[in-house]
């Protein structure tokens, strides 16, 4: 196969499966787009909140909401305009423009300000999707039914008779009102529209007069946490008083709903009374994942590209067995036969294979005792060894690649089954991690392989990258960004450590709790909870045993995704407790040594020892250098 | 020949007779760094003249003024009331210790209302290091950030719609995050054209800033792209916004003023003057105080009209 | 940091520098052969310089060259008798330029490379770009003279420059004679050799973008980290047998170690590599030694 063979089949594996930053497929690969499982939840007529981070679609499924993304789609499947149920619109919320209506002080009424802001903005789409209801529809907007929606936003002195034409003057009241917000106590009068009024007006027109035609209109709204918390109380409000024609579809990030209240007193925002909640990680990611997959390795075999049409094949699995196989059982049972021999088991494990015997080391380094005993016990339970092998074989593998020194891997992670949950429920994480192992394993090869297949190593590896790239993202990625990639680099680094000594210690230890002083902890909640938010934690909220004084808290672990550069477990059994303020003083100068007090200052692997990727963050997890420069 | 531009001068120290006739002062009452304090306000501040006027944060949106009769508390967004402060015609702002959401305001205040305007800045001889960095970031200049909000007077309400073009300007600084965070919050998200110091206030931190910000730089694919201008010159960075939309003559500028202080106060003064096609993104640090060593060159920049 | 992660991540920042466009590529700037050179016990060190150094490419040496050119504006004081801001402003438009030149002018001097950059970058007009004769004699008719040069060591070769009287009267003479704006544009200069300049040539306006203390320097390590500045003796020692330069004169005291006149400095331009930069990083080798960038 020549080589510029190699580059236009990689090339087209990187087109289906590497990070287009625009959501939408490109035209080529218009049968690329998957429905969600959740799609129809989301468009029923009712109020939804679809949460979800970045990266697991959320976006695309609101864009798709939109008036003429909708009609496209039905296009595509043979269905027209008659057949459209809804009619969307979407605002995305701008965190530099909302938060112009600060509310911090009393110099403006920022609530009526903000919903005067924001009816203008929800109008200024509705009079585009008025002009191409009009269009579609033949049917047309009356002028006083435009010019009522004019008066109602305070532009008194409009004059205009078109749809386009009130879009122009809206952009010229927002005009003004950002001269307002720039000055509050200047004499510019602003005449401010009330909450959801011009909305109302609008879409009640639209009704009225056919447009719709007893549809409903979806006002959706993207990155609801971008709102600050009154305004979220203010749209809150809409959403739990939305009625026919006029409907609300919210898209929000994990936690980033703050605030339940309305402007109603104690009226929360309920769900589902008020509004169906949809959280896209609990919404058969699984299967949505596999398809969207599928379809491209489809794709890619319909381009040529040499690849199994099954994503089981395409990503290699181990078993338990052949994992211990690679990490060096082999050497490990060499060792134990060694020990046994002249003994009367030697025979019975000689002629077992090295990914069982191996075990016995292990069990010994995790319990004690002598070998010969732990030998004879084996001998005479092999059923009880062989349940004991299935519950803590893939955590003695973490054990068996210790004595691999400078060995580049030391724990694989592969199979469609691990890929699926280091994503969690982030359909861009698991394209990344085919994308990057289908790199990786290119790299290796020097011809385009016969059939293309992509190797434990290859996946371990790419695991290993995606998972260092989001922690060093997470900095660029939230406010308190730098903080959370140090709580991240520490509790990975404890349960890095953990996870390597069996010995006193659970195995498997991949989830935490706080305690320790109220105002540490929840200093350190507030923290995780943006952290979860931005995919850097994961947690399974605590629930209230009614019976006992006694609460479950908040359980927290790091998102899967940072699993394979942590080398630690990507499955979830135990769990410790860590004290807030070790992890307070993780964001100060001495992250070393809150690491120590987490790790009850056990002995630590040295920094030889390190696996590289960990290595690079030596100046982190060390001591301050004597060394350190003055710039 | 090109000649030397004439809008800045350098001073080693300044004194009171440096500033200009009936020049009124406005910079910060109590610095957290040692290029904070010039000697020269000292003086003022002992003579009890009417030409200092010192500032301290308060909120995010006031600031309290000590003058010489009195202190008041003022919105920074009440642009009268900030110009009838001087009676001069003559001001000078010394942005050094200021924080950037204070002396914006004033400075466009001043600007807006025709003033002459100069601005003082102080460099600093060296940065503080970080103890325990956890990333390319070496140095230990902020401790938290208050998050991308607008700053007063400055509120933009309406921008690009979502396939107009438009660019993110990045004015690179040492830490290297901060223009990632905030371009983080755009969507779609522009391309980018990162602006670097060059030359920088020493003859290693050109190098330095694109370390810091490699990944920044990688992620957004937008090496090809770097300009340069001086970093402790604002008249540069305010050139190469022009030569920016000159280049790219229909897209509106995201502008992240996160590098030198002269960089942002060119920044500004482009925004202030072409409000239409641009907007300034912020995203207000707390600062570590004594993140600077030393005092370095005084520079005063002249914006009278 | 761990030694072999330290130096990787010391070479994934060059890498960046170059992807900038700050650094050139190879051949021409080598970072990973450099490093190759050294014993695996002394890579780190290596890597430590490596950080170090810092190299300053055409553009950025054409900003430098304005920069200095502007800060004629600035009203700083350029000498403790040089003319003041308005006096120079006003010599500007009738002056004209020539460069420093080494004991025996030659075209492939910085000098002359930085006069014709100055055409480009300052928009000077040819002809008023002189060798030194003609310089002279414009100095004689009063003329400012813009001298230009791109690193100021010791101040010797300017001086030199300025002393020069083998085809009549020196600029020095001239000076005192009749008096003409003199200004000597260079882009970095050591503050030692500012001085002596001030000394010897007081009436001459000396600007320059860097000004290099002692921190830009192996001396300055060795005052702020002197267990790393020892490794790093120790190290220099060890190899400058290894080095082979083309110029005699570096085989003089300890100029192979620690550069002319022990300067010690870090960093080079495209156009060229002071000689008081750390030969370690430039020098010719034995052994199929590779330098970091070629001094030519």
């Amino acid at each position: 196969m020549s080589e510029l063979n190699h580059q236009t089949l990689a090339a087209t594996l990187r087109q289906l499966f590497g990070d287009n930053r625009a959501e939408w497929p490109t035209s080529n690969f218009r049968d690329l787009f998957v429905t969600p499982t959740y799609l129809t939840k989301l468009e029923a007529r009712r109020p939804c909140i679809l949460v979800g981070g970045r990266g697991t679609g959320k976006t695309t499924a609101l864009q798709s909401l939109k008036f003429d993304s909708c009609l496209e789609r039905l296009k595509n499947s043979g269905q027209s305009f008659g057949d459209q149920e809804y009619f969307g619109f979407l605002i995305r919320i701008n965190k530099n423009r909302v938060r112009s209506f600060h509310g911090r002080d009393e110099t403006l009424d920022w609530g009526k300000y903000f919903s005067h802001y924001f009816n203008l903005l929800a109008c200024f789409e509705l009079s585009a999707l008025a002009s191409w209801l009009q269009e579609q529809s033949g049917k047309v907007l009356p002028i006083e039914a435009i010019q009522a929606v004019a008066f109602d936003l305070g532009i008194f002195e409009f004059s205009g008779t078109s749809t386009p034409e009130l879009g122009i003057a809206i952009k010229s009241q927002i005009s003004k009102l950002q001269l307002k917000v720039n000055n509050p106590t200047s004499s510019l009068e602003v005449v401010l529209s009330m909450a959801e009024s011009p909305i109302r007006i609008f879409v009640d027109a639209l009704e009225k007069h056919g447009l719709s035609d007893g549809r409903t209109i979806f006002c959706c709204i993207d990155e609801y946490e971008n709102l600050l918390d009154y305004q979220q109380a203010i749209l809150n409000t809409y959403i739990k008083h939305a009625s026919p024609p006029l409907s609300y579809k919210i898209g929000v990030r994990k936690n980033g709903l703050r605030n339940r209240q309305t402007l109603d007193g104690q009226d929360l925002l309920r769900t589902p009374d008020d509004c169906y909640e949809i959280e896209i990680a609990d919404e058969g990611f699984e299967y949505f994942a596999k398809q969207v997959a599928s379809v491209r390795l489809k794709a890619a075999c319909a381009s040529g590209v040499p690849v199994p049409e099954k994503l089981s094949e395409f990503l290699q699995d181990l078993s338990l067995g052949e994992e211990a196989d690679l990490l060096g059982a082999n050497r490990v049972a060499r060792g134990v036969l060694h020990e046994l021999e002249g003994t009367g088991e030697f025979e019975y494990f000689q002629s077992k294979p090295a990914r069982e015997t191996y075990f016995l080391k292990y069990w010994q380094a995790n319990e004690g005792g002598s070998l010969t005993k732990l030998a004879k016990d084996w001998i005479a339970n092999e059923r009880e060894w062989q349940v004991r092998l299935g519950n803590y074989g893939y955590a003695s593998l973490f054990w068996l690649s210790k004595g691999n020194k400078g060995a580049r891997i030391r724990k694989y992670y592969c199979g469609e089954r691990t890929f699926l949950a280091m994503a969690s429920g982030n359909i861009r994480y698991f394209l990344e991690l085919i994308d990057c192992s289908v790199t990786h394993e290119l790299s290796e090869a020097k011809a385009f392989p016969g059939t293309l297949c992509l190797s434990p190593k290859s996946q371990t590896l790419a695991a290993r990258e995606v998972g260092e790239r989001r922690l060093n993202q997470l900095e660029g990625l939230a406010d308190h960004g730098v903080q959370l990639k140090r709580l991240v680099l520490a509790i990975g680094k404890v349960f890095f450590e953990l996870a390597r000594e069996p010995l006193g210690k659970a195995p498997e230890v991949t989830s935490f709790v706080l305690s320790g002083k109220a105002d540490e902890i929840s200093k350190i909640s507030d923290m995780l909870s943006e952290g979860v938010g931005h995919l850097a934690f994961e947690v399974e909220p605590g629930t209230k045993l009614t019976s006992r004084a006694e609460t479950r808290e908040d359980e927290y672990r790091l998102h899967r995704i940072f699993s394979a550069f942590f080398e630690i477990s990507h499955r979830k059994k135990r769990r410790m407790t860590f004290d807030a303020q070790d992890l307070i003083a993780v964001l100060g100068d001495h992250p070393g040594r809150a690491i120590s007090s987490m790790l009850e200052n056990k002995p630590q692997v040295e920094e030889e020892d390190l696996p590289e990727q960990l290595a690079l963050f030596s100046a982190f997890y060390g001591d301050a250098e004597s060394g350190a420069r003055q710039k | 020949m090109r000649m030397p531009p004439e809008h800045t001068l350098r001073f080693d120290s300044f004194g009171l007779k440096d500033l200009l006739v009936d020049e009124t002062v406005i910079s910060i009452e109590t610095s957290p760094e040692e290029r904070g304090r010039v000697d020269a306000w000292e003086e003022l501040k002992r003579a009890k003249s009417e030409h200092l006027i010192l500032l301290q944060d308060a909120t995010p949106d006031t600031a309290t003024i000590l003058s010489k009769y009195e202190s008041q508390t003022i919105l920074l967004t009440d642009s009268e009331r900030l110009v009838s402060l001087v009676k001069s015609d003559n001001v000078l702002i010394d942005i050094t210790a200021l924080p950037h959401h204070v002396w914006a305001p004033v400075f466009q205040a001043y600007v807006k209302a025709g003033k002459q305007v100069r601005v003082l800045y102080v460099e600093p001889d060296g940065y503080k290091t970080h103890p325990s960095p956890a990333s390319a970031n070496l140095f230990d200049l902020s401790i938290s950030f208050g998050g991308l909000s607008p700053m007063p007077g400055f509120a933009k309400l309406a921008g690009p719609a979502d396939d107009d073009p438009a660019l993110f300007v990045a004015f690179l600084g040492f830490e290297g995050n901060r223009a990632e965070r905030i371009i983080n919050q755009l969507e779609p998200q522009p391309r980018v054209i990162p602006v670097v110091g060059a030359p920088g206030f020493q003859i290693n931190y050109p190098a330095i800033t694109v370390a810091c910000n490699r990944s920044f730089l990688n992620e957004f694919d937008c090496n090809a792209d770097i300009r340069l201008a001086k970093a402790s010159c604002p008249f540069e960075a305010f050139d190469t916004l022009a030569s920016i939309r000159r280049d790219f003559p229909d897209h509106y500028l995201y502008i992240a003023p996160v590098g030198t202080r002269p960089h942002a106060l060119g920044a500004l003064r482009y925004a202030i003057a072409n409000e239409s096609h641009c907007e300034i993104l912020f995203d207000h640090p707390v600062r570590q105080s004594n993140r600077t060593n030393g005092r370095g060159l005084i520079h005063v920049f002249s914006f009278a009209s | 940091m761990r030694v072999d992660v330290y130096i990787k991540d010391v070479l994934a920042r060059c890498e960046a520098l170059k992807r900038a466009g700050m650094w050139l590529s190879e051949p021409t700037i080598r970072p990973r052969a450099w490093i190759e050179n050294f014993d695996d016990c002394d890579k780190i060190l290596a890597a430590q310089l490596l950080e170090r150094f810092v190299f300053y490419n055409q553009k950025f040496t054409d900003s430098l060259l304005t920069t200095s050119f502007y800060s004629i504006a600035d009203g700083l004081k350029k000498g403790p008798s040089a003319p003041a801001r308005e006096q120079l402003l006003q010599a500007l438009p009738n002056s004209v330029f020539t460069p420093v030149s080494g004991e025996t002018p030659n075209p492939t001097d910085s000098g002359y490379f930085l006069c014709r950059r100055a055409r480009q970058v300052l928009n000077v007009d040819e002809e008023k770009i002189k060798n030194a004769n003609d310089a002279l004699k414009a100095a004689a008719n009063g003329q400012p003279v813009v001298f230009v040069d791109d690193f100021i060591g010791s101040g010797d070769q300017f001086l030199s420059t300025w002393k020069d009287s083998r085809t009549g009267e020196s600029f020095e003479k001239i000076q005192s004679k009749v008096g003409f704006a003199a200004i000597y544009v260079s882009l970095v200069g050591t503050e030692v050799g500012i001085v002596n300049i001030g000394n010897h040539a007081p009436s001459v306006a000396v600007c320059v973008t860097h000004k290099i203390d002692d921190r830009g320097t192996l001396w300055g390590l060795r005052a702020s980290n002197p267990s790393l500045y020892s490794q790093i003796d120790v190290l220099l020692k060890k190899y400058k047998s290894r080095l082979t330069p083309h110029d005699a004169y570096m085989h003089q005291q300890n100029y192979l170690m620690y550069g002319y006149k022990h300067r010690g400095l870090f960093f080079a331009f495209e156009h060229s590599v002071p000689d008081a930069t750390l030969p370690i990083f430039w020098c010719r080798g034995t052994n199929s030694w590779e330098p970091l960038i070629e001094r030519t």
